[in-house]
């Protein structure tokens, strides 16, 4: 009964505030606590901040509902000073602390700089806590400027990004190099770092709203789980628009994303799109246009709308784009080849490659038809219940997706 | 057999993607089809109704087409239809009575009745009402298999059914359907059992043979063995779902992905040698040219996928080769895709074939209706002349809807009888 009367209030259009997913939003290290900092000043609503360092005195400072000191016998106090192997023995060591603090979440969003000590070295050891308690866990990581690199901290970001995208369900890469290119010289660095900050709270939002507000086609917890889990590089974006075209701008400010590049939505294996907003058949009329243009992409989409009345003429979206290739992330025009030049996603991508084998066609052959099999046992068990037997099986299943011809 | 003798059904089966109608004159047990209707229905989905009044559209549209070429005399006040979709299930069940005190011990078509009561007395959920019940033996004081005990002596008889159920509303939406496409519905059949009965030799239903129907909405799987309907089930993948597994990767109308599909769909690439296809634009302006092969294996996935799921369905009801010895019937539109049969007999085995009704149940416009879409609809006619009676639901308790077309069939069989 308590279903029928949650599908009528539904159907009226009315939001209902859902409490029950918990995220928890953990910054580890120090440039992970600066992003919880910012956002307990930004007032972050319906989401748990946890910050997590070594060092007490940076600690102190930051002001958010949990902190975690970490590795008290190893750190004593300190920074790690940029040995990621001290703050990895750090999280060892206070594990059961972490498990504590993580316990009940659904969701666990990591922020965390590499190139550090506590961050990269921290970083992979909590994924792996969370992971293990079967949390969704996604990691927002922030990576330096190419200025500060050298043979060590290249090493350091590259591992560490590896050894986190390892354990982790999804990860989203925003490299600092990308201020350089954004502000005019005499910005001031207080002001291009919080720059960057905001562009990851915005984000945080979109995607707390996507999953807490019902929408008339509604976009839960459910569904971003579904897109995250196990998707490796991902990209997430919020754009904003209003007047004329406001629908289809809105998606494009999103999409262009200033700090994390173009992602190529062909590339994509997951795509989820919310919209909020008063909005109007046109807006409608327009989202439809879209996602049909991008339904062409090899992925599957997932389209949500939410009627926010208090927002006058403005429109806001939300996407995330999961499962994206190491090279799917491309910088806009010139700046591309900075982004590239930075290595440590094409290195550690590069590295990937080399190690795999390559797949005979009996064996993918073979990997094809189990996980076909596995698809079908899934709609079987669940008495075909389960929508997602409409979206193309080649969309839904990974392997099918990626041995497809290319149509032109 | 004088003309007045002969009498008009017409049969409507509501599919997915389409609602087909045949009219045919009844000639013996002999189907004389004189009109055929196709249009199109929106109204369903996975094989049930989801609009009433599209649907109701659609049995109209269908049936005036068919009466269109039955000819202007023939007038379509009642109708058969089917019933299809993931609700309907089938279950086994077990009835025992002792023969009433007569004299001779002689078992009469009361004593079958009542051992077929006491099958059907078995809790049923509010939301759900029999549909078939399909004796598969009756049991005679120990003495098994026996088809037909009727005049047979005995003390005690029992009786195993299969019970076909569905869920009230979705039956009830069918009822409302053709009432509001101004008919009255004579009877209802599900889907397998039509298309079953109209494809399917009797020696094959002897020795065992299992029935594929891939439909527009829904994949029904049907086992009959030693004579009579073993298991059903339905499976909520049809051919739709193959053309929305295109639609992404022609880029293109539904529609047009839909012809695309029925002309050069296949599930092996060499099928295709190097052909270059044309795929048109939404509008229709212009067109691009691709290789037919690559339409295979956006297509082969959906339907490994679905033989997954019918080898799966069969394994978990305990169905092995052995209780289909005559091998697989392919039937329903989605049959007609090139490969399947091959396909089907690399998959699973045996020999396989694609069912169209039986040449032999039909005279009259048999060219038309000579193909796998037709079956069910086909079937629901033949179920309705040659079972009529032996369906042992109580067709008088849903209502009382038997009408002049059936009254007059009954009392026409009645004279073989």
């Amino acid at each position: 009964m308590g279903k029928m009367k949650f599908e009528l209030v539904e159907e009226q259009n009315t939001i209902i505030d859902s409490s029950d997913t918990l995220i928890k939003v953990v910054g580890i290290g120090g440039c992970g606590c600066n992003v919880i900092n910012d956002m307990c000043q930004m007032t972050m609503r319906d989401v748990e901040l946890i910050a997590i360092n070594t060092d007490s005195q940076s600690l102190n400072k930051i002001d958010s509902h949990e902190k975690i000191q970490i590795g008290k016998k190893v750190a004593k106090g300190r920074g790690t000073g940029n040995t990621p192997e001290k703050a990895q023995k750090s999280a060892e060591e206070d594990r059961n602390i972490i498990e504590n603090k993580l316990r009940g979440a659904d969701m666990v969003v990591l922020v965390a700089g590499l190139g550090g000590g506590t961050g990269s070295g921290a970083g992979p050891v909590i994924a792996d806590i969370a992971r293990g308690m079967d949390i969704l866990t996604a990691a927002f990581v922030i990576t330096p400027f190419n200025v500060e690199l050298n043979e060590e901290k290249s090493r350091i970001v590259r591992e560490s990004y590896a050894s986190l995208k390892d354990k982790v369900d999804m990860i989203v890469d925003i490299p600092n190099e990308k201020i350089l290119e954004l502000f005019t010289e005499d910005t001031g660095m207080d002001e291009a770092y919080k720059a960057v900050n905001i562009v990851l709270i915005d984000i945080m939002r979109g995607l707390v709203k996507m999953i807490s507000k019902t929408g008339i086609q509604n976009i839960d917890f459910a569904d971003v789980k579904r897109a995250m889990k196990g998707k490796g590089n991902s990209f997430m974006g919020v754009g904003k628009a209003s007047g004329a075209n406001r629908a289809k701008t809105a998606f494009e400010n999103a999409i262009k994303n200033r700090f994390m590049g173009n992602p190529n939505l062909n590339d994509a294996n997951f795509i989820v799109i919310n919209f909020f907003g008063n909005m109007s058949v046109g807006d409608i009329k327009a989202i439809e246009e879209l996602k049909l243009k991008y339904t062409g992409a090899g992925a599957m989409v997932k389209f949500g709308h939410t009627n926010v009345a208090d927002m006058g003429d403005e429109i806001e979206v939300t996407m995330l784009i999961s499962g994206l290739h190491d090279d799917a992330l491309s910088g806009q025009g010139g700046t591309s080849e900075a982004y590239n030049q930075f290595t440590p996603l094409a290195a550690a991508s590069k590295k990937d490659e080399s190690s795999k084998p390559e797949e005979s066609k009996e064996t993918v052959d073979k990997e094809i038809q189990s996980a076909i099999e596995k698809s079908a046992t899934d709609f079987m068990e669940g008495n075909y219940e389960n929508e997602g037997l409409a979206i193309p099986t080649w969309q839904r299943i990974d392997i099918c997706r990626r041995h497809l011809p290319k149509l032109n | 057999m004088s003309n007045q003798d002969e009498t008009i059904v017409a049969a409507v089966d509501i599919g997915t993607t389409k609602v087909v109608t045949v009219i045919a004159e009844i000639r013996g047990k002999q189907i004389n089809v004189i009109g055929v209707g196709e249009e199109e229905n929106n109204g369903s989905q996975q094989g049930t109704i989801s609009n009433i009044s599209e649907a109701a559209r659609a049995v109209k549209a269908s049936v005036e087409k068919a009466q269109k070429i039955a000819g202007k005399d023939i007038e379509v006040n009642n109708v058969i239809a089917s019933v299809g979709g993931k609700h309907l299930t089938g279950i086994k069940s077990h009835g025992v009575t002792t023969l009433t005190l007569s004299r001779e011990k002689e078992i009469t078509q009361a004593d079958k009745d009542r051992a077929i009561e006491s099958a059907k007395s078995m809790p049923l959920p509010a939301d759900r009402e029999i549909l078939h019940v399909i004796p598969t033996q009756y049991i005679i004081d120990g003495q098994d298999e026996i088809m037909d005990p009727l005049g047979m002596s005995g003390v005690r008889i029992e009786t195993d059914v299969y019970i076909v159920t569905g869920a009230t509303t979705l039956v009830e939406n069918v009822r409302k359907t053709i009432k509001m496409a101004g008919y009255e519905m004579d009877d209802i059949y599900i889907q397998p059992i039509g298309s079953g009965n109209a494809t399917l030799y009797e020696d094959e239903k002897e020795l065992g043979v299992l029935l594929i129907d891939i439909g527009g909405g829904t994949t029904d799987i049907a086992l009959y063995h030693k004579n009579a309907l073993k298991f059903i089930k339905i499976i909520p993948v049809g051919g739709k779902y193959i053309t929305g597994d295109l639609v992404p990767a022609l880029q293109t109308s539904k529609s047009i992905t839909e012809e695309i599909k029925k002309q050069y769909g296949l599930l092996y690439e060499e099928d295709a040698g190097e052909e270059i296809i044309e795929v048109p634009d939404r509008t229709r302006t212009s067109t691009r040219p691709m290789f037919r092969k690559d339409l295979a294996p956006y297509i082969k996935y959906r339907i490994y996928e679905l033989f997954d799921m019918v080898k799966k369905e069969l394994k978990n009801e305990g169905i092995d080769k052995s209780l289909y010895g005559a091998g697989i019937v392919l039937t329903g539109g989605g049959a007609k895709l090139n490969g399947l049969l091959r396909f089907v007999q690399e998959n699973m085995g045996g020999s396989v074939r694609i069912g169209v009704p039986l040449q032999e149940k039909v005279t009259g416009r048999y060219e038309v209706i000579d193909k796998p879409q037709y079956s069910t609809v086909v079937g629901i006619i033949d179920y309705f002349v040659r079972e009529h009676g032996k369906n042992e639901r109580l067709i008088s308790s849903s209502g009382g809807f038997l009408t002049k077309t059936s009254d007059k069939i009954k009392k026409f069989l009645s004279e073989f009888f």
